[in-house]
Parts: C-alpha cells; sequence; structure tokens
C-alpha cells in the first residue's frame, strides 16, 4: 500500500482520498466491526502471543541481569548491550553475517537467475533438474549440517577422497579458519537457490509470451531478449529475492549448528548462533535478549530501508 | 530435604556435599566417574615410549615428540565440542592450584589470573603448540575423537571413565582395541604445584528432588542409591561406578576397579570445572580451553575471560 509512504499533502492533492471518509468511518456500524472483530481476532491473538509479547519481553530482559529464574530484579540499564558489543566473539559473528549475505546475494542469487532461465519453458527433462535443484531447499537445515560435516570431514568425507583422486591434500576445511566460512556459503548457496530458483521461475513463467515474441520477431538477439525484457519484467520477483536472503543471512543459525557449532574457535558464529551461544546456553537471558533487540533492529532497519528504496517504486 | 544417617554414610561426604547448597541437601548422589589419561599399550610399545617415563611432565613432553617422530597421533581431543580440552586445564588447575585455591577463586575471595592458573594454561598452550592433537581436531567431536583412539589410530586420550564403552561403540568395527592394550596412565605430575597427587577430576551423579517430591521418593532413592547388593549388580555389569559404600567391590572390570580406588584414595575430587563453576562460568572455561589447545588465546588473555565471567557471575 502507498499510503504508508505518502504524506498528508500527497493525500489532499488527490481528489479522490479527499472525498474518501477516514478508513474507521468505512466500518461505521457495529455490526461490520464486530465481523472485523471475529475474523480477525485468530490471527491477532495467535500474532500477539507469539510475536508481540515475547518480543516485548526480550525487551524488558535485556535490561536486567537475569538467568531465567527467579524475578527480575538485578535492573542493569544498558549494560547488557554493552557487553554484547565488547564479547570477544561479536565482531566475527558480524563479520560473518556480512560476508554471508553478500556471498549469498553475489553467488547464489545470479546461479539461481541463470538456472531460472534455462528451466523456466516447459520440457520434459526441465521438471526433473527443477525437482533436484529444489531438494535441498526441502531437506531440513540439521540434516543438511549434518551431511556436510561428512563432505567436508577431513578423515573420511567427500573432500579428502576428491584430494586423494586429485593427488593433493585437502584441508580440514570446518577445522580451518581461513576455509570455514567459504565452506558455510558452499552449503548455503547449494541449500536455498533452489528456493530463488523457484521465485524467478514464476516470474518468467507471467511474463506475457507476445512481449518476448515481438522482440524475437524484431529481430533482437537471445542475449539482449534476456538482458532487456527478461530481467527487467522479473524486476518484482529480484526485488523479493533478494530481500528473503539478506533476511535470511540475518537470521542463519541451524546450518552452522550441526556443522561447527560456531568453531573453531568462534570463528564461524553468526549473529544467531551467538545469540544461542552465549545468551540461552550460558542462561544469560539478558545478555541474549539484548542480542535479540539488536538483530531485531537489524532485521527491522533492513526491510524499512528496502521498502522504501524498492517496493514502492517497484509498486508505483 | 532430610536423609538419614546411615545414608550419609553410605554416600560419603564428596556426594552429600556435591548435592549440598548453603547447607540444604537436593539430591542424593548415586555413581562417580573420574577423566583419566587412557593408552593404547601397542602404540607405545610401536613407537618405543615407556609409559612409566610419562609419569611427569617433562617426560610426557618428550614423549609426544617419540610418537610424533614414529609418525603416531600423540593425542586425541574432540575440539569441537569444547568440554573434553576443558578436562586438560582442569587437570591441570588440580595439579597446580589444588582444592584450596581453587575454591578460594571460585568463590571471589582469590582470582583466577593468579598464578596457578595462568601457569595450567600455559602448560595447555605449550603443550597445543607442540601440534600434539590429530589433524582438524578442532572440528572433530567427542565421538571422532573416541573412535580414533578406539580405532587405534592416537596413543591417549583424556576422557572419562565412560570412554571405555563409547571408544568400542565408536571405532569403526564397533569392538575396538583389545583390553590387554588398553590402559590407565597416571596424569603427569607438575613440580612444584600445590595439588595433591591423589587428586581426581570427574563427575558425581545423582537422583535430584524437586520441591514437592514426597519424603516417599526420597526414602526411596535411599534406598535405592545406597542399598549394597541392588547397586553391586550395576557394578558387576559396569554400567557405572557406584558411590554406596562397598558397592564398587564387586567391579570385575579392572578399569572400572582402578578408577573406584584413585577416588577412594582422592584427597579431592574436583567436579567438572565446567559443571561445578555454572553454566555460564563453565561455558568460557571450555570455550577457553578450546582456544589454549588451538593456540589462538595468551593464557594471560585466557585467565583474564576467566575471571571477567567469573565476577559477571556474581
Amino acid at each position: 500500500m502507498t499510503q504508508t509512504v505518502t504524506t498528508s499533502q500527497d493525500i489532499t492533492s488527490r481528489p479522490a482520498a479527499a472525498t474518501r471518509p477516514p478508513f474507521w468511518r468505512q466500518f461505521g456500524d457495529r455490526k461490520s466491526w464486530l465481523a472485523v472483530l471475529l475474523l480477525v481476532s485468530p490471527a491477532l491473538i495467535l500474532f500477539v502471543t507469539f510475536v508481540l509479547w515475547p518480543l516485548f519481553n526480550a525487551f524488558l530482559f535485556s535490561f536486567y541481569k537475569w538467568n531465567g529464574y527467579g524475578p527480575l530484579q538485578d535492573f542493569v540499564g544498558l549494560e547488557n548491550y554493552a557487553k554484547v558489543v565488547d564479547h570477544r566473539a561479536f565482531p566475527l559473528a558480524l563479520r560473518n553475517t556480512v560476508i554471508i549475505a553478500v556471498a549469498s546475494l553475489l553467488l547464489q542469487l545470479p546461479l539461481a537467475l541463470w538456472v531460472a532461465l534455462a528451466l523456466y519453458q516447459k520440457a520434459w527433462f526441465v521438471s526433473i533438474f527443477r525437482t533436484i535443484f529444489f531438494l535441498p531447499y526441502m531437506l531440513g537445515e540439521v540434516a543438511a549440517g549434518l551431511i556436510w560435516k561428512f563432505v567436508y570431514d577431513g578423515n573420511y568425507g567427500l573432500l579428502p577422497t576428491i584430494g586423494d583422486a586429485l593427488h593433493t591434500e585437502m584441508p580440514f576445511v570446518l577445522a580451518d579458519r581461513a576455509w570455514v566460512i567459504p565452506a558455510i556459503i558452499i552449503v548455503i548457496v547449494w541449500k536455498y537457490f533452489g528456493f530463488h530458483m523457484m521465485i524467478y521461475i514464476a516470474g518468467l513463467q507471467s511474463i506475457p509470451s507476445e512481449v518476448v515474441e515481438a522482440a524475437r520477431l524484431d529481430g533482437v538477439s537471445k542475449w539482449k531478449i534476456m538482458w532487456f525484457i527478461k530481467i527487467p519484467m522479473l524486476r518484482s520477483s529480484i526485488i523479493i529475492s533478494v530481500f528473503f536472503a539478506i533476511v535470511g543471512s540475518l537470521q542463519l543459525f541451524d546450518i552452522i549448528l550441526p556443522l561447527t557449532g560456531g568453531g573453531p574457535g568462534n570463528a564461524s558464529h553468526t549473529l544467531v548462533s551467538f545469540l544461542y551461544y552465549f545468551g540461552i546456553l550460558r542462561m544469560k537471558i539478558g545478555f541474549g535478549g539484548a542480542m535479540s533487540v539488536i538483530l531485531f533492529i537489524l532485521c527491522v532497519g533492513v526491510t524499512i530501508i528496502y521498502r522504501r528504496l524498492l517496493f514502492t517504486k517497484a509498486e508505483a | 530435604m532430610w536423609v538419614s544417617q546411615e545414608t550419609k554414610d553410605a554416600i560419603g561426604t564428596a556426594g552429600i556435599s556435591a548435592f549440598s547448597r548453603d547447607g540444604h541437601l537436593y539430591g542424593i548422589a548415586r555413581d562417580v566417574g573420574e577423566v583419566v589419561l587412557w593408552y593404547n599399550k601397542a602404540l607405545f610399545k610401536k613407537a618405543g615410549v615407556d609409559p612409566e617415563s610419562m609419569k611427569t611432565w617433562d617426560g610426557f613432553t618428550a614423549g609426544i615428540k617419540t610418537f610424533q617422530d614414529a609418525g603416531i597421533t600423540p593425542i586425541a581431543l574432540g575440539g569441537k565440542d569444547k568440554w573434553p580440552a576443558h578436562f586438560w586445564w582442569a587437570k591441570m588447575v588440580v595439579r597446580l592450584a589444588g582444592e584450596t585455591e581453587f575454591d578460594k577463586a571460585a568463590s571471589g575471595e582469590a582470582s583466577f589470573t593468579d598464578k596457578p592458573f595462568v601457569d595450567a594454561a600455559q602448560k595447555l598452550y605449550d603443550l597445543g603448540q607442540m601440534k600434539p592433537f590429530q589433524q582438524g581436531f578442532e572440528a572433530a567431536t567427542y565421538g571422532d575423537a573416541s573412535g580414533m583412539f578406539g580405532d587405534g589410530n592416537a596413543a591417549m586420550h583424556l576422557m572419562g571413565d565412560w570412554d571405555y564403552t563409547v571408544m568400542k561403540d565408536s571405532s569403526a568395527d564397533k569392538k575396538g582395541f583389545p583390553d590387554e592394550d588398553l590402559g590407565i596412565l597416571p596424569f603427569p605430575t607438575v613440580p612444584g604445584g600445590a595439588g595433591d597427587p591423589t587428586d581426581t577430576l570427574g563427575g558425581l551423579s545423582g537422583w535430584l528432588f524437586s520441591k514437592n517430591a514426597s519424603d516417599e521418593a526420597v526414602k526411596f532413592m535411599e534406598w535405592y542409591n545406597t542399598d549394597v547388593a541392588l547397586q553391586q549388580e550395576f557394578a558387576a555389569g559396569a554400567y557405572y561406578i557406584p558411590i554406596a559404600k562397598g558397592a564398587a567391590d564387586t567391579m570385575t572390570n579392572p578399569f572400572k576397579q582402578q578408577v573406584a580406588e584413585d577416588i577412594n584414595k582422592a584427597h579431592w575430587h574436583a567436579l567438572f570445572f565446567d559443571q561445578a563453576l555454572g553454566p555460564d562460568v563453565g561455558g568460557v572455561f571450555n570455550d577457553m580451553s578450546a582456544e589454549l589447545a588451538a593456540g589462538t588465546i595468551s593464557p594471560e588473555d585466557a585467565a583474564a575471560e576467566l575471571q571477567a565471567a567469573a565476577e559477571d557471575a556474581r
């Protein structure tokens, strides 16, 4: 909805908006209010119980030193926030999250787009490939992490076996501070590019075939059709998938846990695994609360900036 | 919670104090465990290392070099799980600081940045610098390390007595190497350490009672945990080492016998530090141990991190 970003001036300048009654008047009679309440309440109750209430609690806990038991009484102000930022592992977790977000934008999305362009038309073999590429996404995160732990295992894994065949010694990637993040990025790209591929395929299929056909009749090359027609018309799909990629990277957790547990040392922690290991497992709920508030602000910040920049334009 | 004097006598002071806080008893201890230095006699023979020479720290480090020269991994370590690394720093603290110093530091009377703790950290750091652990140990879990030792691919493994069965289960053929090649080394002594050479590190498990537990529940556990005939059954089957006095006598497994004897003789049976210090400080102890083994933190910084966590938890 464009109302969220338009100013009051914009509204008055529009004749239709000026004559329209304010939104609450539209539900003026009691009957429709009752209907609204009745229809909205299941969603509202769930949203309040499982989103707003925990959110409020996390904010509250973040100002206390609290281990999860007993009354909240040790108010410490912003101390937990300072501790999060000062923690040994925090800069690493932040760095890794940013690297993973950038890598999924620069590696995963182009790969997904490329595969989607190859597979969006209907043919008998296409659905087989689509299924194969989409399978990793359907696999549980923990299962995927465990599988890749075996692949990377320096003694018995697939990687040293490939190394043997090539007569080179492969590093123990999950124990190596330089290799662990690239190794995780490979898993993430493998796991999630199929999801983005599906978004692009849906987008590509909704491009009217007349446009492409007309261009082709005018003698436009395949490359130019892709670059100047298909990709621009995919704009809204790309905006959605970029958004999912960024927010997904910010929340990355369940692959890290079985794969590395944040190790070696703290070298592969993400913001959420940092929150889990140093907040929840250590029973420092206040500390964890502060971290989750920071994460929340980051996510909301990204969402708002992103919406301002792209969503509104796309809908205009 | 109230238990009879007979129960207290049967369980012993260590068992009672481990489940007490501020004079209140919250549970009844059932069994004990000890962290021991398991070793593979066949690999010692192959490398030409005399187990007797490993009793002191200097002899131990010399032995590690001999193993490396012979192309044998000296020590298996599950670094990903971090708590296996904590045994090394903790055993060193038991040797160098001893019970009094540890209790003082844990309660805040003294600091973890005091000399014995930093020296103990230094020992683990120096050991790590010799690269005695298997390649990629930082990504290995306890199960990986245990299997590696069980397969006969590492000469030593510092692990709890429970590893006797786990090392066999985790090995490739589910059998491991034969018992006659398996031995327990005393943890090397360090000259000038304040700890008693008999001090042990390990666990103490038992049953806790909730606030609403009935007297009958307590009575039942008193009987269950201290009935010698019953606990002897568990001991004979080598399921665990019962804490009840006299119950461990029937154990036929020589390794379990030795552990029971060690703990009996111990002047101080230190509880795993990551449990004794609580989830927060104990967790930092584990993290720092893993980093010391990998050589990514200095002993001084590791001790300072531990002390900061201890002060924060207070």
